[in-house]
């Protein structure tokens, strides 16, 4: 279980970030996190998986709380960024070579998962390839590939469709169901809210820092569309 | 060209954060901005200082005629220095090439668009240097009106030379590597010194003294790094002309290779993406140190301007060490040097430099800034800091075995006086790159900076390497000290004072994690 409790994170100077956000999500869970540009989308995803320390509050996972243990916390987390920014002079294989030695996880497995994967997303040869020389959707399907080698509890993507093919693109939305059957969490932000609808049984919606929606999504469409929804929080604006 | 130089204009502004000064809202942007105004600053007014010095010198000993040639010497020669540090790729591409390429202005413009800026840095900085002289001289210089006019032709054609000298050597380094086939940034960097800086240092070796005066001046571009000679000392038409031809063909060489051949610069500047092709697709290796290891090897061997900046010292150290190890010169060993009431005799001076050389510059200091926005990977990953620590300590420390080893094996063989004066030294020195690795490692967690557009804000202007230069400079500083005063327990004191901060340090960081504020 996914806990967060009063996270508060300001950065200096400015009232710009995060305030009192609390949300809990269970194993098989498909959450929806939305906002406008700038509604503190990325700064609440940051201080989840550790980037970012955060002013007040905690997060935990199955019991374990970042704060007071973040490498036990890190290691059942899987984060995929909305840029991601790779090693480029590493090949892909290198790379994928790194993340599976500090998971931990013995070769056999991540072989097993890496092949499956490789085949799924269609990379090929492409994996011994400088990442420098990858495009945009090519690093996302790599960095998709290294989190889910290693079987994360839980599952944070940044706006994980930008830059990915339409193969890729089903692939992803495939894997994020089957993950979450399986006993995963699912946290992502999206602006695209017509596949969130199909996709996510809970949703989050943030404005200016502050939580504003967060239902399960059978109660949200009951009321209006998320769309709908969306256009009357962020109206004034 | 108005488009030009209003672009330039943003850009230099930009550059020296005077939109942070001006309209940020920020505190912490405002005060780093203040800051970084304040270092540029102390810079100018520490080299005006540096120049009355040498007026001084120069009038006292009635050498003032040497004056513009020394200083147009030192001038060469630090710019040249400072542009080859920096890196050739920053003149062919920067983080904002693209948007200029896509602007309305003309391509040449474009293309030369990173050199017209250095070149306007290098102008402002030799015209401040050039004037700040003329000003010292005006009553003392026969033929003052031939000196503000060769000054005012010496101000532009410095900075033309320095960049077109600099960018000839690096490109033609980098043509011969590839066509020899060798990729080695390491190989690159000493090979593009050694060629540019090949007239300052054979000038030194047939200099009778080791004298500033006697070193810059024959290695002056005003006569023509030695060719002509500086007898007469002083600075004819003849020399100017010259001076004058040659900066204008390497000129034309470098905008004809800018123009006409940008292409090929910029294929030549990126990365190489060939790769030996692997069968399988199974992981083979599961060392956690081993991994991370190998990508600090290659994020360190993927930037010629961290290579350029910190292998300077370990290669000095395997040259300087060799050089004793097969006695090229007898001076090494009988050479003692006198200060006021000591004589440093050469078992300290070979002391003295290898402390200098494993102290003055570490890879740590930028290693965690320099992940740059890739540093989620790390913030994101199970890692306890240690484990990043080791790896990143362990490169520098690569970078000096070798000389490190020559250095041990030459004061075993030739200096140490008893097994304890060895196990002391070799102690010492371990511990004292153990020492300066972790304290660059240290200050880099604590003043971290990973959004940077330009490798040098972090490799040489960081706070984390500043920091660090100040630390390691005091560290030199009572380390100079207590071997020059040579008590028997100098060696014993330094260890204990090592180890101590080593044990400390690695306290610390066990109790740190890398997180972003």
């Amino acid at each position: 279980m996914l806990s967060i409790n009063n996270l508060t994170k300001l950065y200096k100077g400015s009232e710009k970030g995060i305030k009192n956000l609390t949300l809990d999500l269970v194993k098989g869970d498909i959450c929806a996190f939305i906002g406008m540009n700038g509604a503190g989308k990325t700064t609440s995803i940051k201080s989840i998986v550790g980037i970012h320390g955060f002013d007040q509050g905690d997060i935990e996972l199955d019991g374990v709380s970042i704060k007071k243990n973040p490498q036990e916390f890190k290691q059942m987390v899987g984060y995929s960024p909305d840029t991601p920014v790779l090693y480029g002079n590493m090949t892909g294989y290198s790379y994928l070579e790194l993340i599976g030695s500090i998971y931990q996880i013995d070769n056999a497995t991540i072989n097993e998962q890496l092949n499956t994967l490789l085949k799924k997303l269609n990379f090929g040869s492409a994996i011994h390839e400088l990442i420098s020389t990858y495009s945009h959707g090519m690093k996302q399907r790599l960095v998709l590939i290294s989190i889910l080698m290693h079987n994360p509890k839980l599952i944070i993507l940044d706006e994980p469709f930008v830059g990915l093919d339409p193969n890729a693109t089903y692939f992803l939305q495939e894997e994020m169901k089957k993950r979450a059957a399986e006993g995963s969490i699912v946290l992502y932000s999206t602006h695209v809210l017509e596949v969130a609808e199909k996709l996510c049984n809970k949703v989050v919606m943030i404005h200016n820092g502050e939580v504003v929606v967060n239902d399960t999504m059978i109660n949200l469409l009951s009321e209006s569309s998320l769309s709908e929804k969306f256009r009357s929080i962020t109206a004034h604006e | 060209m108005s488009k030009l130089i209003q672009l330039q204009k943003y850009s230099l502004a930009n550059d020296f954060q005077f939109y942070r000064l001006g309209s940020s809202t920020n505190q912490d942007d405002r005060k780093h901005a203040v800051l970084t105004l304040a270092g540029y600053c102390a810079a100018v007014v520490m080299a005006i200082g540096y120049i009355v010095y040498i007026a001084f010198d120069l009038y006292i000993r009635e050498e003032s005629m040497l004056f513009f040639p020394i200083l147009s010497s030192i001038l060469f020669w630090a710019l040249g220095f400072w542009t080859i540090l920096s890196g050739l790729k920053k003149l062919i591409f920067s983080s904002d090439t693209e948007l200029i390429f896509s602007l309305p202005m003309p391509l040449w413009q474009a293309k030369l668009f990173n050199v017209i800026k250095l070149l306007i840095l290098y102008l402002l900085i030799a015209a401040i240097a050039v004037f700040a002289g003329i000003l010292l001289h005006m009553f003392i210089l026969p033929d003052f009106w031939f000196v503000l006019l060769s000054s005012l032709l010496l101000v532009v054609i410095l900075p033309l030379l320095v960049i077109a000298t600099t960018f000839i050597i690096s490109l033609a380094v980098k043509v011969l590597l590839n066509f020899l086939r060798i990729h080695s940034n390491v190989i690159e960097a000493l090979l593009t010194f050694f060629l540019f800086l090949s007239p300052l240092l054979y000038n030194t070796y047939n200099s009778a003294s080791l004298n500033y005066k006697d070193i810059f001046s024959n290695s002056s571009p005003l006569y023509l790094f030695g060719i002509i000679s500086n007898s007469t000392s002083e600075v004819g038409f003849f020399n100017l002309v010259c001076l004058l031809g040659i900066t204008l063909a390497l000129v034309l060489i470098t905008g004809y290779v800018f123009t006409k051949r940008y292409a090929f610069l910029v294929a030549s500047y990126s990365t190489s993406s060939k790769r030996k092709t692997r069968d399988s697709s199974t992981l083979s290796s599961n060392s956690l140190f081993k991994n991370l290891f190998s990508k600090e090897l290659k994020l360190y061997l993927s930037s010629i301007t961290y290579v350029s900046n910190t292998v300077l010292t370990p290669a000095l150290l395997l040259i300087g060490s060799l050089a004793y190890l097969f006695n090229i010169s007898p001076l090494l060993y009988d050479y003692t040097l006198e200060l006021s009431i000591i004589t440093l005799s050469s078992k300290y001076i070979f002391i003295l430099f290898t402390t200098v050389c494993i102290l003055l510059t570490t890879t740590t200091s930028s290693s965690l800034s320099f992940e740059g926005q890739s540093i989620w990977i790390l913030l994101t990953s199970p890692l306890s800091l240690m484990d990043l620590a080791k790896a990143k300590i362990a490169l520098n420390v690569l970078l000096f075995v070798p000389g490190l080893a020559c250095a041990i094996l030459v004061y075993t063989q030739n200096f140490s006086s008893s097994l304890l004066d060895s196990l002391l030294f070799i102690s010492f020195t371990i511990t004292s790159l153990l020492l300066v690795s972790i304290v660059g490692f240290f200050v880099n967690l604590k003043f971290p900076n990973y959004n940077w557009s330009s490798e040098m804000e972090v490799i040489k202007q960081g706070k984390s390497t500043i920091i660090t230069a100040i630390l390691s400079t005091c560290l030199l500083s009572i380390t100079g000290i207590l071997i020059i005063l040579d008590f028997s327990f100098t060696f014993h004191l330094l260890l204990l004072v090592n180890v101590s901060i080593i044990t400390f340090l690695i306290y610390k960081l066990r109790e740190s994690s890398l997180i972003m504020d």
